[in-house]
């Protein structure tokens, strides 16, 4: 039973992250160039891709410690805690694209809306690398990081 | 054993991939003839993804073949067991394949056929990045409740 709930709250908590997160991307992206070109679109597609490492790299503590209060009869908490950290993933994921424009902006020493509204590809490729980079780096931590707040029973040795 | 096991990996994958580029295919051909570049990176994801859950499944598979051969010296029964993990495994991705499908279609609001004809990168890449989002997130779960219904 436990199993089931686990798949169905993972399902509709992953559909809703990447519908609100793909949305509010989109419109912010939609605010910053005039039209979509490919520059755009390639940023929009590695900015998804990044915020599906951090939050797969977390799904795995989310499925343990569902399994865990789930196991010691805490449901609510059980529940509780996988909201809780798909809200969490998703306002990290948020500041990591906000905050990889500073970094790419540092880099590239260019002013980036300019470029991708010029449809610089190139830029977009070198800003939808950094993002997923990023992603694959600090996910792991992350995951640690979130895993530091199950109470799981210390072994005696 | 590992030669035998090593085999019915190897066949079991080939056999995998050729249904899955099958009803792959058919799907992209019911949508557009010949395929255009949109639909060809879907393709390529696509198949990535089936791939991706045969290696999680195959492998969670293959320790029950062998802890199952070791304990019953039963084989055979072995080989069921982890045969019915890849017919998991290829149903498990046919019905995300579907879901993503859907998903996009509902949040988006556009016609998936039309977009992929008018080879939509945007739409082809954000289904790919759906599609291996869903494998990777609900693989494991899965595997999980296959395995508390062989307990």
């Amino acid at each position: 039973m436990k199993e089931i709930i686990n798949i169905v709250l993972l399902l509709i908590l992953g559909i809703a992250y990447l519908v609100t997160f793909t949305k509010i991307i989109s419109g912010f992206l939609n605010k910053i160039a005039t039209q979509r070109n490919n520059a755009i679109i390639t940023l929009l597609i590695s900015t998804i891709a990044a915020a599906g490492i951090v939050v797969i790299d977390i799904s795995k503590v989310i499925a343990d410690a569902f399994v865990f209060f789930y196991g010691n009869s805490k449901i609510g908490i059980a529940i509780g805690f996988t909201f809780m950290l798909f809200i969490a993933s998703w306002i990290f994921s948020l500041l990591l694209f906000h905050g990889s424009f500073f970094l790419v902006s540092f880099i590239t020493k260019e002013d980036e809306k300019v470029e991708l509204n010029k449809n610089n590809i190139e830029l977009a490729l070198v800003h939808g690398t950094i993002l997923i980079i990023i992603a694959f780096l600090i996910g792991p931590s992350l995951s640690q990081f979130a895993a530091s707040f199950i109470p799981y029973p210390k072994l005696p040795f | 054993m590992e030669i035998v096991i090593i085999f019915l990996q190897f066949f079991v994958s080939i056999g995998y991939f050729y249904l899955a580029y099958k009803l792959l295919m058919a799907y992209f051909m019911g949508v557009v003839f010949p395929l255009n570049s949109a639909s060809r990176l879907f393709l390529a994801v696509g198949l990535i993804g089936f791939g991706l859950s045969l290696f999680s499944f195959s492998k969670v598979g293959i320790e029950l073949l062998i802890g199952f051969s070791a304990k019953d010296k039963n084989f055979l029964s072995g080989i069921g067991l982890y045969l019915l993990f890849i017919f998991f495994s290829f149903c498990f991705s046919v019905i995300i394949f579907r879901l993503t499908l859907l998903v996009n279609k509902v949040t988006t609001r556009e016609n998936e056929k039309a977009e992929l004809a008018k080879n939509s990168f945007l739409f082809s890449g954000i289904q790919s990045i759906s599609f291996l989002f869903f494998i990777y997130l609900l693989a494991d779960p899965v595997i999980r409740l296959a395995l508390s219904l062989i307990d």
